[in-house]
């Protein structure tokens, strides 16, 4: 058993800011992640002996550099949390032991996670997620394959197209579903954020440079293959996404990375019993929070992509002033010195919104995704559960998960529905006509990262 | 809407009633909230007829967890009455998974031939074990004593450290959530309508019953009311009293394992079982509770150890998840079925414990036979609401201890 | 010049320079299909971060490890699984 003042769980930028914040105003703070090494996904560090690795993020590296110089932060990477129960008590399991924390405060930052529809032959060996092929190229120097395909929306995908490109792997294409024009408003709103808007032409510009086209208004139809994809389907798309079959074109590829925006990784903050909200334009269900980034649970903060999706840069601040007013909160902080040290980061993320208002906008998910999703499509990769099963389900007045998972066994694979319920929510709401809100979010059942049977067992005798 | 009969709960128990209701000809109505916590997705669903009645599965647990110094090291049995009407209806599964598999295209994996293996640690299991072949008489082909060698043959991934074990051949397992799965499309198939929605109000509109849920509503002579651990608080917006209350049980399940486990396992920790799916599934604690579902790192932990005890194999095992149901409970342990004894047309299939699974084909059958005012295969009599008239009032008996409770069921024994 | 490792894969030796993630490691020998599910179908890696466990692999004896946030170590043994996974032997 353990009692640090705050408990932070993640070590990508939002978990960062918040221990380094907590810890210069004098708590003790403990900061745990599952990676071996701090920076989350996008400030992702190559394992410490690799060295075909691209150079990490510079911002990325100055954060981590200043976590490990703080005296206040214990880092304990490599090791999962894996459940908030009452109190609030967090186990902590690493290697077979078991840690149970009992922090004054917890912060909560797990980041979130690719949102893929289900389409057929997206099981196939090469069908990944951009940000795996990103991992692959970036931290280890390896070629996801050698003719790649990127489809989906939103700006991730010619960031990691042209990492793909720079490193040099083929890319054939990248097919984005909105349309051109919509991206072309974006310097009006991001005339704030100067910079962010240089990072996203150097990427277009380097795509351009390497020939790689980018098509809008185009989304995947089918993936073939058999022990590993080979070809591609695509369809130009209407307003709603829906594709347009009548003009499918087919393409050779080994690889594609899909990804349509991002889920937040609320199960933590679920499992602490934190009210959930939804947000369409955050990337579904996310926690409940006060302008401070307090969730309903006295005590239980949450911060980061993991409680709405905004972004590297929206993540650090909000750590950041969620640290300060963990401080005060404790006694460490002076009101008047929470004002005058918050003020900065408010100001950054006040700057942020428009730009990231705007592409919200652009990269909400529309109904017409789900269109070419046909019968025996499977809409649950670990049961291999086809979309007919669940649709008949849904016929027999099945509405939500939990009756869905005990008719079909929806969600009850390793996954635990995180990857076919931000999808199969939104087929539900489409078949029987109610907003996706009304369709309810999954649940969350501990552990929520891997623990095995002797590892639970073998847990501190304190525990409750 | 006008409808013949309304059921509210469409857990095992409720989709079991409905759907004997609507093959008679009635025009159902099944009414389900699926709140978290509802026993029948909670359950592991293991038919223990013999085990669950003379107090093994949940009920040697509950008993080492209350009675940590006893010499004894399980509850008595309950009644013998409680054994066969679980007998009568373990009987009928049989035939039921391949009706229902005919009727729905479900496979509701009826398993035979596992059976339930309790095991015997101490040398006072193995003196209680005598005392339960005492109580079924030596000649009772429904328990084999078996010395740890046997045990060992039978099913080698268990431990060694084994003083014995008793082995129950007609104890068997069913995937619960299935079988409600599957009841709850037949009477759907059968006329049945089902409609997913919590009653929040119920009123008397003479002889009917009017139940509201939102702007929705219902009204129907007759009502049954088939809502687990819930049942009380549905019986009092009628009017009635009904001392069911819930009784939380932990349970922690690994992931799919490829077909290891030779047979159900009772002991004094915990009961393991594995699924036809490969789970593997740890349970249960037994509290008398609110109807919190949540779960507690020193519980599972305490399944674990149970598990990892009597299976060291399982311990490289991925935990998949871990969750908490809520039993119906009654002071007696025995379910409530058939009519209420003031209001008339009301009717309860509810109270079902720890042996709702097993029970609800014969449970099915009490209900509707009573309200279909024909003759059931089974005594009704023991399990009718008005038993609690001359016991304590329904407040004090759901404060009960469990001690108390226990006593009430011995003395019946 | 790069330090190899060496891993078993199914009982053949494979060599890669350090600082892999067992995923990695089999994408660099060609090697897409990390496992096999309950009808035979192959996954490969999928999120690369650990979430959706498509490429859960036997790994020193402990079945359905990811192998997507698993560093590959000198003298590992990665075993493909196919359906669900089995207690090893000794157990």
């Amino acid at each position: 058993m353990s009692a640090p003042d705050v408990l932070v769980i993640g070590g990508g930028p939002a978990g960062m800011g918040a221990a380094l914040e907590a810890a210069n105003s004098g708590l003790t703070c403990v900061l745990v992640d599952e990676s071996p090494e701090l920076g989350g996904q996008i400030y992702r560090a190559p394992l410490p002996e690799a060295e075909q690795a691209m150079s990490p993020h510079p911002h990325g590296a100055y954060l981590r550099q200043k976590v490990r110089e703080s005296s206040g932060i214990e880092v304990r990477t490599g090791c999962s949390a894996w459940g908030v129960f009452e109190g609030p008590e967090v186990p902590v399991s690493s290697e077979g032991s078991t840690i149970v924390y009992r922090p004054k405060a917890l912060v909560i930052a797990p980041g979130a996670y690719e949102f893929v529809p289900p389409f057929p032959g997206w099981t196939l060996p090469g069908v990944m997620t951009p940000g795996a092929a990103q991992i692959l190229v970036k931290t280890m120097g390896i070629e996801p394959g050698k003719r790649v395909i990127l489809a989906g929306t939103g700006p991730f995908l010619p960031a990691v197209a042209s990492q793909l490109v720079r490193a040099g792997v083929g890319v054939t294409a990248v097919l984005e579903a909105s349309p051109r024009h919509h991206w072309w408003t974006l310097p009006w709103h991001g005339f704030r954020t100067p910079s962010i808007l240089r990072e996203g032409l150097g990427y277009l510009a380097t795509l351009r440079r390497a020939r790689v086209p980018i098509l809008y208004r185009r989304g995947i139809v089918e993936v073939r293959g058999g022990e590993r994809m080979t070809h591609v389907a695509h369809a130009p798309l209407d307003d709603h996404w829906a594709p347009n079959l009548s003009r499918r074109e087919e393409i050779e590829a080994d690889t594609l990375c899909v990804g349509y925006g991002f889920v937040p990784r609320v199960h933590l903050a679920q499992s602490a019993g934190c009210e959930l909200e939804f947000r369409d334009e955050q990337g579904g269900w996310v926690p409940r929070r006060d302008a401070e980034f307090a969730t309903s649970v006295e005590g239980v903060y949450s911060v980061g992509d993991g409680a709405g999706v905004a972004g590297a840069w929206s993540a650090e601040s909000e750590g950041r002033i969620a640290g300060l007013a963990i401080a005060r909160r404790l006694g460490a902080l002076e009101p008047g010195d929470f004002d005058r040290q918050q003020r900065p980061w408010r100001t950054k993320l006040d700057r942020l919104t428009p730009i990231r208002r705007a592409l919200d906008r652009i990269c909400r998910i529309r109904s017409g995704l789900f269109e070419s999703i046909q019968d025996d499509t499977l809409v649950c990769r670990c049961e291999e559960l086809p979309w007919k099963t669940v649709r008949s389900a849904i016929d027999f007045g099945a509405d939500q998960f939990r009756s869905l998972k005990v008719a079909t066994r929806l969600g009850m694979g390793p996954c635990q529905g995180r990857f076919c319920w931000p999808a199969t929510s939104r087929m539900i709401a489409r078949q029987c006509q109610v907003g996706v809100e009304q369709v309810g979010p999954s649940s969350a059942r501990p552990p929520l990262r891997p623990v095995s049977l002797g590892c639970l067992a073998s847990m501190d005798e304190e525990a409750r | 809407m006008l409808v013949d009969t309304v059921v509210v709960g469409g857990g095992v128990i409720g989709c079991a009633v409905a759907d004997a209701l609507a093959r008679a000809g009635r025009k159902v109505h099944l009414l389900d909230a699926t709140l978290p916590g509802r026993a029948t997705s909670a359950s592991a669903g293991g038919l223990w007829a013999v085990g669950e009645s003379i107090g093994l599965g949940c009920g040697v647990i509950l008993h080492a967890q209350e009675n940590p110094d006893a010499e004894q090291a399980g509850p008595m049995p309950l009644p013998r009455v409680f054994m066969d009407f679980l007998l009568a209806g373990n009987r009928q599964f049989p035939r039921l998974g391949p009706e229902l598999k005919e009727r729905t295209g479900i496979d509701v994996e009826v398993e035979s031939g596992t059976g339930l293996l309790y095991l015997l640690y101490e040398d006072n299991h193995v003196q209680h074990a005598r005392q339960l072949q005492d109580w079924l008489g030596q000649e009772s082909d429904l328990m084999v004593t078996w010395s740890p060698e046997e045990v060992r043959d039978h099913d080698p991934c268990l431990t060694d450290e084994l003083a014995g074990g008793v082995f129950f051949p007609g104890d068997n397992q069913v995937n619960p959530m299935l079988l409600a799965e599957a009841w709850k499309r037949s009477a759907i198939l059968a006329g049945a309508e089902f409609h997913p929605c919590r009653v929040e109000r119920i009123e008397r509109a003479g002889k009917s019953f009017l139940l509201h849920s939102g702007s929705e509503r219902w009204e129907s002579p007759e009502l049954v009311i088939a809502a687990g651990a819930w049942s009380g608080d549905l019986a009092q917006m009628v009017g009635a009293s009904l001392p069911v209350f819930p009784v939380r049980g932990q349970i922690v399940c690994t992931e799919t394992l490829s077909r290891t486990l030779r047979s159900n396992l009772s002991t004094p920790d915990c009961y393991v079982l594995q699924k036809s799916h490969g789970e593997v599934i740890v349970g249960s604690t037994t509290e008398r509770s609110d109807f919190g579902t949540q779960v507690r790192p020193g519980d599972l932990r305490d399944l674990a150890r149970g598990a990892c005890r009597a299976v060291p194999g399982l311990a490289s095992l991925a935990v998949k998840r871990t969750w908490a149901g809520l039993r119906p409970g009654t002071p007696d342990e025995f379910p409530v079925l058939g009519p209420d004894p003031d209001i008339e047309n009301l009717y309860y299939a509810t109270g079902g414990f720890r042996t709702g699974i097993v029970a609800a084909p014969i449970t099915a059958e009490l209900v509707a036979c009573s309200i279909l005012g024909t003759t059931p295969s089974f005594p009704q009599e023991p399990f009718l609401a008005r038993r609690f008239r001359d016991a304590p009032g329904p407040e004090a008996s759901q404060r009960d201890s469990s001690s108390s409770s226990r006593t009430e069921s011995d003395s019946v024994a | 010049m790069v330090s190899m490792i060496s891993f078993q894969l199914d009982g053949e030796t494979v060599r890669c320079p350090p600082g892999l993630t067992v995923a990695g490691a089999l994408f660099r020998q060609g090697c897409l299909a990390i496992r096999q599910t309950s009808s035979s179908a192959p996954r490969s890696l999928f999120c690369g971060m650990g979430v959706c466990f498509e490429c859960a692999m036997t790994i020193d004896g402990r079945p359905s490890v990811r192998a997507c946030v698993t560093p590959v170590k000198e003298g590992m043994v990665v075993t493909t699984q196919r359906g669900p996974a089995d207690l090893g032997p000794g157990s």
